[in-house]
């Protein structure tokens, strides 16, 4: 492994993944060139199969790529380097919201995180239920309990595997706005998965856009609307002209 | 008295007022039953006589059921341990689960009454053979619901535990254990009054105390109202046990929704 520009977060080149599946060769990702800056809000969207998740799963260093090289930044290789929100909230049901959210300290063995997880959980819409079961919780309410689990840790990194995809579209605004409220504040690098092309355009600084059978990058659009970004973005007329864009690439690539 | 122990309790006094009622209506049909048919005592003794047989024996009939709760209760605990045992050792290796699993699902397919004899020539006439017929019995449902419960986690809870490097012990304490219980406990609940029928086969085959013993003794003589007492002895203490282990469920099951939680 070696060591990465200044600037630069993590870096992939010509990172590929195949596996077989009942005899069959899949080409999940295909000979991929990315890097992360340092702080920025990056956006992975494309139709279903077309290789985002894997690739967040190979950046999260769950999953070895079959082909090419990942470096690092050495802050993501140190334990809790790296936040992690998956479609599902995945909470431990037997645990409260304020266990739930210390999680990722207490196998950490780190002492004194009680404090920043009251914090979270109070800046996520959340206090009061601190003491509340996973199953009391509306979807989104669990998916801010998985927020403040994967920001405990002060990670420079958040992965974010479409977080608000089974969510109602009420819910997901919020979350989208508060999602952009926490980079602002805190300047992480994110990674955000979703096959929704306005949220896609909502929040990137860069859209990644890819497509399926291979999993292949595109296009890499950088989005230069002004921030902080919300209702009024969606009157904007470059986040019209991006999102006709990309729903020409997206919904284009996807009938072959 | 707290909300959360009215919540536990309630439903337990409504199942103990339904109980009542079920008893004594089953009593009734018994009694009208042996009228009805003008059955001979020896064939079905009426309650009274039933209910007089247990107060004039009871002096060891008690002992005889703390010898079978016993018996019954330590093969349950061997078959919680080894089947906590053998389920951790399946959900982590693939090649032993195939080893382990056709071998318990041949076990649990050979006739395991038809075994009390060879538990008794291999452990002896005394408590331990028929632990070992309680245990024999009842690990099965115990060793494939926990086996489950280890095993069937969310793959992304998994991952996400991966991310954090917990290691496979710190794993197994915080996410696959406590995702067992459900399950671990489902399969308590048909293994322990099976362990009870277990230890009673036990002592009917050979022995020289507990209620399976005295069944025996009182079926030589012909007295069939001590046979009742006796056999209605180990239904009520299985109950009563099945009640404690549905308790203890709730207790550590509190997370659940109300609407998982079924009625005793």
């Amino acid at each position: 492994m070696t060591a990465v520009a200044t600037g630069t977060l993590l870096s992939l080149q010509n990172v590929s993944h195949r596996y077989r599946t009942s005899g069959r060769e899949v080409n999940a990702l295909d000979q991929v060139d990315l890097d992360l800056r340092d702080g920025e809000f990056l956006v992975l969207v494309g139709a279903s199969g077309c290789g985002k998740s894997t690739l967040l799963k190979i950046i999260a260093g769950l999953l070895d790529p079959t082909e090419g090289s990942l470096d690092r930044s050495p802050g993501l290789d140190e334990r809790g380097g790296i936040g992690m929100v998956f479609q599902k909230p995945v909470l431990l049901p037997w645990r409260s919201v304020l266990r739930n959210v210390l999680v990722p300290t207490e196998v950490l063995r780190t002492d004194g995180a009680r404090e920043a997880a009251l914090g979270l959980i109070d800046s996520t819409g959340l206090a009061g239920f601190e003491d509340a079961y996973p199953h009391q919780l509306s979807g989104g309410m669990q998916q801010r309990v998985a927020i403040c689990r994967a920001l405990l840790t002060d990670p420079p990194l958040l992965l974010m595997d479409e977080p608000f995809g089974a969510l109602d579209a009420i819910t997901r605004e919020r979350l989208n706005l508060l999602l952009q409220e926490i980079w602002s504040e805190t300047r992480k690098t994110v990674v955000l998965v979703t096959h929704n092309i306005d949220e896609a355009v909502l929040l990137g600084d860069r859209i990644v856009v890819m497509s399926p059978r291979p999993g292949r990058i595109v296009e890499v659009i950088e989005n230069d609307l002004p921030r902080p970004r919300g209702a009024h973005t969606y009157a904007d007329p470059r986040f019209a002209e991006l999102s006709v864009h990309l729903r020409a690439q997206i919904v284009g690539t996807d009938h072959e | 008295m707290s909300d959360r122990v009215r919540s536990l309790a309630a439903p337990l006094v409504r199942s103990v007022l339904i109980a009542v009622v079920l008893v004594a209506g089953f009593v009734a049909c018994w009694a009208v039953a042996i009228e009805v048919f003008d059955l001979q005592a020896y064939v079905v003794p009426t309650p009274g006589a039933v209910w007089q047989a247990f107060w004039e024996n009871d002096s060891f009939l008690w002992p005889a059921l703390w010898v079978t709760l016993y018996e019954s209760l330590a093969g349950f605990a061997l078959s919680i341990v080894v089947g906590l045992a053998l389920a951790t050792v399946m959900v982590y290796s693939p090649l032993l689960r195939g080893l382990i699993m056709p071998s318990l699902v041949a076990l649990n397919a050979t006739p395991k009454v038809a075994l009390a004899p060879v538990l008794i020539l291999w452990l002896g006439l005394g408590v331990n053979s028929k632990i070992g017929m309680a245990f024999l019995l009842s690990f099965f449902p115990v060793v494939v619901n926990t086996a489950r419960g280890l095993a069937e986690v969310d793959a992304d809870l998994l991952d996400y535990f991966r991310l954090l490097r917990a290691g496979r012990v710190r794993t197994f304490v915080k996410v696959r254990l406590p995702n067992s219980l459900p399950m671990m406990f489902d399969g308590f609940k048909i293994a322990l009054p099976i362990a009870i029928v277990g230890a009673v086969i036990g002592e009917f085959v050979a022995s020289k105390e507990g209620l399976g013993y005295q069944i025996i003794v009182a079926y030589s003589t012909f007295s069939s109202d001590l046979v009742f007492a006796a056999v209605i002895l180990v239904a009520v203490a299985s109950t009563v046990l099945y009640g404690v282990l549905v308790l203890i469920e709730r207790l550590l099951l509190r997370w659940r929704p109300r609407s998982d939680a079924p009625a005793v």
